[in-house]
């Protein structure tokens, strides 16, 4: 008896989520799309013509389409960490990549180009990935021999082309909803702390776990050694500004060199200038304390009187040098360690679901069980 | 998980170079450079600042030597600080019988001016007088440290004698104008067998 009592109340839960799942969609605003833009990989063209030429395009999207575009910024801020420790964004062109890197920037579309230059015949290759189809959806070629001005025309208009056609001429696929049957705390069999485990259950099911920051289960150590922004200070520590240019702060990581090597460099020709008048202070001091003229004795101690000048006048802009490189070098390292990429780690834990969906397009409902293998 | 411990691996030698460059580059540049500064201590016998003589003023150079019976040394009489020195009359007294002199030559302090230079030695049994002078052109003369004649002493019988100046020692400038001497030093000579 008891037990039909509680099956049937199992019976008015579901159904009562079955209920939202079809009216949740019909009152609810669907979210702007996701677009990112890769930075147009250069081919016998100027990188920095080339990152202005894709801020335009861009821009253009932004401006013709509802879409909420990716800035350079947030593009390039994670490192991610793949299996083939692919760092470079621009270098991605195949599908798995565009996906990969899409679904770790939580984009609905993906943009990846190359632009380049050969024979005064400039062009631009893009090809548009869709997160939610896991397919290329369209690619774009524009050419032109009127040069960069012509280039730059062509692809905002063609930026602008695309944007209108992503946000109203293809549309999200109808997901099946779904919603677990499991209470929030049966899911997750995982020991990697509530972080994990919050994250674990906010995801859809085939979405693997990602959270920012010191991850409990991955241990202090290894984040230690794998944490974008330590790396960077470490990469810091080491050569000044590398750091920097770790986390693709050129001009940061250049002024830090520069101005380490400057320093480094009147430290140096301070510290041989203060060697040499020592040596000479040595020497006139060895002639001193061995002469036995007393017309000789003078000079010599004049001359050693004269380099210990020499040296004390080298020595204190040693110290101010050193000082200053130190300070500099530190703040360096602090600056590595802001500007560094946030590390996110992407991990599958076990787990066990049980879920119930329902797919407005087919008008089926389904049920399906989750359960994690070792 | 997998990843992030085949990235371990992957990186542990571009961790270990970078480890090793920070050990090595920062210290040589930017930390190691702190110098200490040298002291000297300015104490040889022979610097006259350590003689506490007050310049301008002349004394024996050594002060004190030993000479082996019947053999000599030579014993030099110098100018401390003495500005535009042309003519000097030195007197020495010396232990006679004890020790002879055996030879005065003109020191350096006279001999680094073109012009010639006249050295008159006259011993008078304990006595010896030297005139030393440049020739009287109203122009040469001679200013600072050094030599002004240096005296060959041969030892006659052992024992330890005093050198001192006679008073009437005196200095003068090109212009014949007495130079005010404020100390004059004394010697030894011991003599051994």
């Amino acid at each position: 008896m008891k037990s039909e009592v509680h099956s049937s109340k199992r019976v008015r839960v579901a159904k009562k989520r079955i209920f939202a799942a079809v009216m949740i969609p019909l009152l609810t605003a669907a979210p702007p799309d996701k677009i990112a833009v890769l930075d147009f990989d250069p081919h016998n063209f100027p990188p920095s013509f080339s990152k202005s030429l894709t801020e335009k395009f861009r821009q253009s999207l932004t401006d013709s389409s509802d879409a909420v575009v990716f800035s350079r910024k947030s593009t390039g801020q994670f490192s991610v960490l793949y299996q083939t420790a692919e760092e470079d964004y621009k270098s991605c062109r195949t599908l798995s990549c565009a996906l990969e890197i899409g679904k770790k920037l939580g984009a609905d579309y993906l943009i990846a180009g190359t632009v380049s230059n050969f024979d005064s015949t400039v062009s631009l290759n893009m090809q548009v990935f869709s997160m939610d189809f896991g397919i290329r959806v369209d690619s774009i070629h524009i050419a032109t021999a009127g040069g960069i001005d012509s280039l730059l025309i062509l692809a905002k208009s063609s930026g602008k082309d695309l944007g209108k056609s992503l946000t109203k001429v293809i549309g999200k696929p109808v997901e099946p909803l779904q919603y677990p049957l499991l209470a929030p705390e049966m899911q997750t069999t995982m020991l990697m702390g509530p972080r994990v485990t919050a994250a674990a259950n906010s995801r859809s099911l085939s979405q693997p776990i990602v959270i920012h920051g010191p991850v409990p289960g991955v241990g202090l150590v290894e984040y230690l050694i794998t944490s974008g922004k330590l790396r960077a200070a470490l990469y810091s520590s080491a050569i000044p500004g590398s750091g920097q240019l770790y986390s693709k702060k050129k001009w940061s990581a250049l002024s830090f060199f520069t101005t380490e090597l400057v320093i480094s460099g009147m430290a140096l020709y301070h510290h041989q200038s203060y060697k040499k008048a020592h040596e000479e202070a040595d020497r006139f001091y060895a002639l001193y304390e061995n002469t036995d003229f007393p017309e000789l004795a003078p000079g010599y101690k004049e001359q050693v009187l004269h380099h210990v000048e020499t040296l004390k006048h080298h020595n204190n802009w040693l110290k101010n040098y050193r000082d200053a490189g130190r300070l500099i070098w530190l703040i360096n390292i602090a600056h590595a360690y802001y500007v560094g990429p946030e590390t996110i780690y992407s991990v599958r834990p076990k787990r066990t679901d049980v879920t119930v969906s329902y797919n407005p397009v087919t008008q089926k409902p389904a049920l399906n069980v989750s359960i994690t293998l070792d | 998980m997998v990843q992030v411990k085949d990235r371990i691996k992957h990186n542990f030698i571009s961790k270990f170079a970078i480890a090793l460059a920070a050990v090595t580059f920062i210290p040589s540049i930017v930390l190691l450079p702190s110098c200490e500064e040298p002291t000297y201590s300015f104490d040889n016998p022979a610097d006259p600042d350590s003689m506490d003589y007050k310049p301008p003023a002349i004394f024996f150079w050594p002060d004190s030597v030993s000479i082996v019976r019947t053999f000599s040394d030579t014993i030099s009489v110098y100018a401390l600080k003495i500005d535009s020195l042309a003519a000097a009359y030195i007197g020495v007294e010396y232990h006679w019988g004890s020790v002879s002199i055996d030879t005065v030559l003109v020191g350096d302090f006279f001999t680094n001016s073109n012009t010639s230079e006249f050295l008159i030695a006259e011993d008078k049994q304990g006595v010896l007088d030297i005139f030393i002078f440049y020739l009287p052109d109203e122009t040469t003369s001679a200013t600072g440290t050094g030599s002004i004649v240096e005296i060959v002493f041969k030892a006659e019988l052992p024992g330890t004698y005093a050198l001192t100046f006679v008073d009437s020692t005196e200095m003068r400038d090109a212009d014949n104008l007495p130079i005010l001497l404020n100390d004059m030093g004394e010697g030894l000579i011991h003599v051994v067998d």
